[in-house]
């Protein structure tokens, strides 16, 4: 079965059905930090961040009607709606021949 | 958004001094204006005024850091997040926000809100509720002091310690979606100060700057460069001709996307480097930028779904 997922620039939102044990909830609105200034923020929902990447994962958003907040990812207001459920936060890396990176954008 | 004549007016004023072509700064006027604002709250004036050259000047930053620590952060960051972006002043003003912790030091950093009561106020048959009152007409004369001053060649200020420290606006280039750009002369830049240089909104050092306008970056430099950003950059003002000169290029395969655009994975040969470099290059589906992302895949679905580490995905948006 494919798991399903969204993506949000180079983050992306994987469904999953229920959240990990010991989280603490978040208290930014702040998900990413863009290093050109250009933040990806939330409305709605719950954001769990992890202190640092664990594999791809950065953490998890349950998500209340949500909408996604970047200027350069969405609609021309520059916001997405996500579907309410659970879901896993992934950030995209990319291979190199020194090994994997987190992209950097 | 509509609005009256008299508010477009005032934006157009306020476009005036953000996009202005050469320094302008008339001391005294500006500090007079400022010092008014004082007056009008029936508050001391500050006992001495000092200029600085730019908002990075460290009598300034020192200023901000013992000044800052009484201002409410949570307030910036809320006019922040309620900006748009609808004209080219909002540009300068947002990059203040993450520039030496200055956002709320700008005097145009709640121009959004004086848009809004400058409307309210004299567009009386389009906007329902109470009249103006006081409180109404001494924010707007308050607000008209601040811009003003800013026609006068002021963008910032603050008071620590019985001391008014100033800082001139800077001049700045933006290209059409208000975001700082230039490709012949820094995109912020104070007289006698700071130069910083920006291609689509993204801040380069002088140095790749120069290079990348010049197109002088061979494109086994640009694929080696770590930030995504940067590399799209530098990439877009590539002259193309040169992927022919990466050893060994092929392309390896090519797909549509969810959202309809081009994928294909790229490899060819470098210097120094015994296996091909395999790039998976994309589109984004909000902005329509090309992308090259490092990846070990040679087919684009399984590059896409192995950058954030899945193997098996169904997109059901993306943005």
């Amino acid at each position: 079965m494919k798991t399903k997922a969204l993506r949000h620039g180079e983050i992306a939102f994987v469904a999953i059905k229920k959240l990990p044990d010991n989280l603490t909830k978040a208290t930014t609105n702040i998900i990413v930090t863009g290093s050109h200034g250009n933040n990806h923020t939330f409305s709605g929902g719950s954001l769990y961040l992890l202190p640092k990447l664990e594999g791809y994962i950065m953490g998890y958003l349950v998500a209340e009607n949500t909408t996604l907040y970047h200027p350069e990812h969405g609609d021309e207001k520059g916001e997405a709606k996500l579907p309410d459920g659970v879901y896993e936060i992934r950030k995209q890396q990319e291979f190199t021949p020194e090994g994997l990176v987190p992209v950097i954008d | 958004m509509e609005y009256s004549q008299q508010t477009a007016d005032l934006i157009d004023r306020m476009c005036r001094y953000v996009e202005r072509e050469d320094f302008k700064l008339d001391e005294k006027v500006a500090k007079e204006k400022i010092l008014q604002t004082y007056d009008l709250f029936n508050l001391p004036r500050p006992k001495k005024v000092v200029w600085c050259k730019d908002i990075f000047d460290k009598k300034y930053v020192t200023a901000l850091d013992s000044a800052g620590s009484a201002w409410s952060a949570g307030s910036a960051g809320s006019a922040w997040s309620a900006r748009s972006a609808w004209s080219a002043w909002s540009a300068l003003s947002a990059w203040s926000a993450g520039s030496a912790g200055s956002a709320w030091s700008a005097l145009d950093y709640d121009f959004d809100w004086f848009v809004i009561e400058h409307e309210y106020c004299a567009n009386r048959k389009d906007n329902l509720g109470d009249e103006p009152n006081e409180n109404d007409k001494k924010y707007l004369a308050y607000s008209e002091l601040l811009l003003e001053a800013l026609e006068a060649g002021l963008g910032y200020r603050v008071e620590s310690e019985d001391t008014l420290y100033l800082v001139p606006t800077p001049v700045i280039r933006i290209d059409e979606q208000n975001r700082f750009h230039s490709t012949k002369e820094p995109a912020i830049r104070w007289k006698g100060g700071a130069e910083q240089y920006y291609l689509r909104g993204v801040r380069f050092d002088q140095d790749w700057w120069q290079k990348i306008v010049n197109d002088e970056l061979d494109p086994e430099t640009i694929f080696a460069i770590d930030n995504l950003e940067h590399r799209r950059i530098a990439y877009e003002y590539m002259d193309k001709t040169k992927m022919k000169q990466l050893k060994d290029f092929k392309v390896l395969d090519e797909q549509v996307d969810e959202k309809g655009n081009q994928m294909k994975i790229v490899s060819f040969t470098v210097k120094g480097v015994d296996e091909s470099l395999k790039y998976y290059n994309c589109f984004c589906p909000s902005t329509g930028r090309e992308y090259f992302v490092g990846t070990d895949k040679d087919k684009c679905i399984e590059a896409k779904a192995a950058s954030f580490g899945l193997s098996d995905v169904g997109w059901v948006n993306e943005w």
